[in-house]
């Protein structure tokens, strides 16, 4: 495990104009994970966490501060630039799956591949390595409406994983699963991290995955305050 | 926009059975209205293009491509046709020269029954060349071929005898009757279908010889007709040929000025009517292409609003605004294209229909033609297909657009 953040930002600030009224959403956040560290943010609803893990993955731009991955600052490079980053260096996990409904488990995995130019074949290959891992390889010619939600989040997870990121930013993943699936998916996450050295950073109101991360910050009025 | 995952994904959402099917049936619609507007516009041109050379083709079969005749209503002499030989052996796309007489007469058959003709003299073997006219007629002896409907007010058939009065040679007594000196019988050589419904009612075909001893007019004739090349353009060459004769004229001071004239332009009025009706009904039949193309707008749109959330997880996975701009038009490119093959399709269906099995009968006094049939012009049908496939990715371009407009966080946000 390399001590270089694999990701971090710097003085993040963020607000939204409502009804004539300024809400400030982000009020300075500094913040880091360092590759293999799995990083939980926990919060109220409302709090902010989607909108950082927004920011912290190159979907939506702060009013001010800097997000650095890989020793890139994000929001510096061009619109190209920041999409190569989110394809080779970033994975997403949403709460819900968004797995794409037209396309196979198999083929949804082996998307960002594709994105990255590679060929069908070489993609499919690496995913079915990625399924094999997160224990859906007897899945792959389903398409997400013929799995279950479990499977679908561990599915999303492999989409995450493919290309081999550096960081996965994960928004509530176990938000719409069930305690036991929950925690099948906790102890994936952590198994992934351990064997990958990939940095995860996951926006939770789950306790227990908050608990098994390495460090825990809760976000409140805007700010971050490490838990644990 | 080369992206490996561009086509699949614009493929996919396009037939997606997601969305309780409305997408699928969206999809289909738009492919159905952009195939009827290109169908429309493929089969106006294919009916049109074959009614107007339908015509030109049974003008130009019954006459020569150019006519050469001298201006102020002058006859020429056999020396004015070897002139207008030589000039058109010249001159590249000129075939054959074949000098014609043409004048009123009166005809009777063997029952009595008269009509008014006209008579058209021609060399019968020279004319072979320049036009069909003298088809069935002898290359001597005293015979004629006529028009069908003129043979039935004759009520005379092939190998009958009717005679011809000269309209020219008509002696008023002094107790003021018509005395006509000048008759001739001849045999019906044959009857035929001229194509041209004025033709078939009131032409007859003779030789030069009957003619001269009809009108006592031996070596002279109304006009020379030339026949030209194929590929070669009437208007061109009459241009080319009315130009030596201008120089033969002023130039070399030949004593006649003559002119050559391109059959057709005789009935331009008669062209231009046909263009200017093209012109509006492909006008009138194009509002259903745009109306497709606003619909296929329209439809795009609702699949890019359908796949809002996809677009932002693309995004979220590295897709850069031009992949998502790729997956817009290549979407508008294949429901354009399917419409544009579907209206190929069902174009050429109904013109092998039309020109094979069911025939579509007209009125020939009313129309000259008596079918009507379709003709492809594969450069008309080539450029509709390729206007139309612009069309559809020029109205893909604000559904693209606005699928890349929302933000991608935005499109991910929890439902």
């Amino acid at each position: 495990m390399s001590d270089a953040p694999a990701l971090s930002c710097r003085g993040i600030r963020k607000s939204y104009r409502e009804s004539g009224a300024v809400l400030e959403v982000l009020r300075g956040i500094d913040f880091e994970a360092a590759p293999g560290e799995i990083v939980a943010v926990t919060g109220p609803s409302g709090s902010g966490k989607s909108t950082l893990l927004n920011i912290l993955g190159v979907l939506e731009p702060p009013d001010s501060g800097s997000v650095l991955i890989g020793g890139i600052d994000a929001w510096l490079s061009p619109e190209g630039g920041r999409a190569a980053l989110r394809n080779r260096r970033l994975g997403f996990v949403f709460q819900f799956h968004h797995l794409m409904e037209e396309f196979t488990v198999l083929e949804n995995v082996a998307i960002p591949l594709l994105i990255a130019g590679r060929a069908k074949a070489e993609a499919e290959e690496a995913a079915s390595a990625i399924l094999r891992e997160v224990g859906l390889e007897g899945l792959t010619g389903r398409f997400p409406s013929k799995i279950s939600g479990g499977e679908r989040q561990r599915a999303a997870m492999a989409r995450a994983l493919v290309a081999r990121p550096d960081v996965v930013l994960a928004d509530e993943p176990t938000g719409n699963l069930d305690p036991v699936n929950g925690e099948r998916l906790r102890d994936l996450i952590g198994q992934l991290a351990h064997d990958h050295g990939q940095a995860f950073v996951l926006a939770t109101h789950s306790a227990v995955l908050a608990a098994g991360s390495d460090r825990a910050y809760r976000l409140a009025s805007g700010l971050l305050i490490r838990e644990g | 926009m080369s992206c490996p995952v561009v086509p699949p994904v614009a493929f996919r959402q396009i037939w997606s059975r997601a969305h309780s099917g409305v997408v699928r049936m969206v999809s289909m619609l738009s492919i159905s209205g952009i195939a009827i507007g290109v169908a429309a516009l493929l089969l106006l041109d294919a009916f049109m293009n074959g009614f107007q050379g339908s015509i030109m083709d049974f003008l130009s079969m019954a006459n020569p491509a150019l006519i050469v005749t001298a201006p102020g209503g002058g006859c020429l002499t056999g020396r004015d046709v070897d002139l207008v030989r030589a000039l058109a052996a010249s001159t590249p796309g000129l075939g054959s020269v074949s000098p014609y007489l043409e004048k009123a007469a009166v005809a009777s058959g063997e029952g009595g029954s008269v009509a008014g003709i006209l008579v058209r003299a021609v060399d019968p073997v020279a004319e072979r060349g320049v036009s069909s006219l003298s088809e069935g007629l002898p290359a001597s002896g005293s015979e004629a071929v006529l028009g069908s409907e003129l043979a039935a007010r004759l009520s005379v058939l092939e190998g009958d005898s009717i005679r011809i009065a000269s309209t020219e040679t008509v002696d008023i007594t002094s107790s003021g009757h018509a005395v006509v000196d000048t008759i001739v019988s001849v045999r019906v050589a044959g009857v035929r279908d001229f194509g041209l419904a004025e033709y078939n009612s009131g032409l007859a075909v003779v030789s030069l010889g009957t003619a001269g001893a009809l009108y006592g007019t031996t070596g002279r004739f109304s006009a020379a007709g030339v026949s030209l090349d194929p590929g070669a353009d009437a208007v061109e060459s009459s241009a080319a040929l009315s130009a030596s004769l201008r120089s033969e004229y002023v130039d070399s001071r030949y004593d006649r000025f003559m002119e050559a004239e391109a059959f057709l332009t005789r009935h331009e009025n008669l062209f231009r009517a046909f263009g200017l009706e093209r012109f509006g009904m492909t006008v009138v039949l194009a509002l259903i292409t745009v109306v497709a193309l606003l619909n296929l707008s329209s439809a795009l749109a609702m699949i890019a609003l359908e796949h809002r959330r996809d677009t932002g997880v693309l995004r979220a996975m590295g897709a850069t605004p031009g992949h998502i701009l790729g997956i817009g038009f290549l979407q508008g490119l294949i429901l354009g294209v399917s419409g544009c093959l579907a209206g190929s399709a069902f174009a050429a269906l109904a013109i092998l229909a039309v020109n094979r099995l069911v025939p579509l009968h007209l009125e020939d006094s009313v129309y000259w033609v008596d079918t009507l049939v379709a003709r492809v012009d594969p450069g008309t049908w080539l450029l509709t297909m390729g206007a139309t496939i612009a069309a559809c990715l020029a109205a893909s371009a604000l559904p693209a657009a606005s699928a890349l407009s929302v933000p991608p966080a935005e499109c991910v946000r929890h439902e």
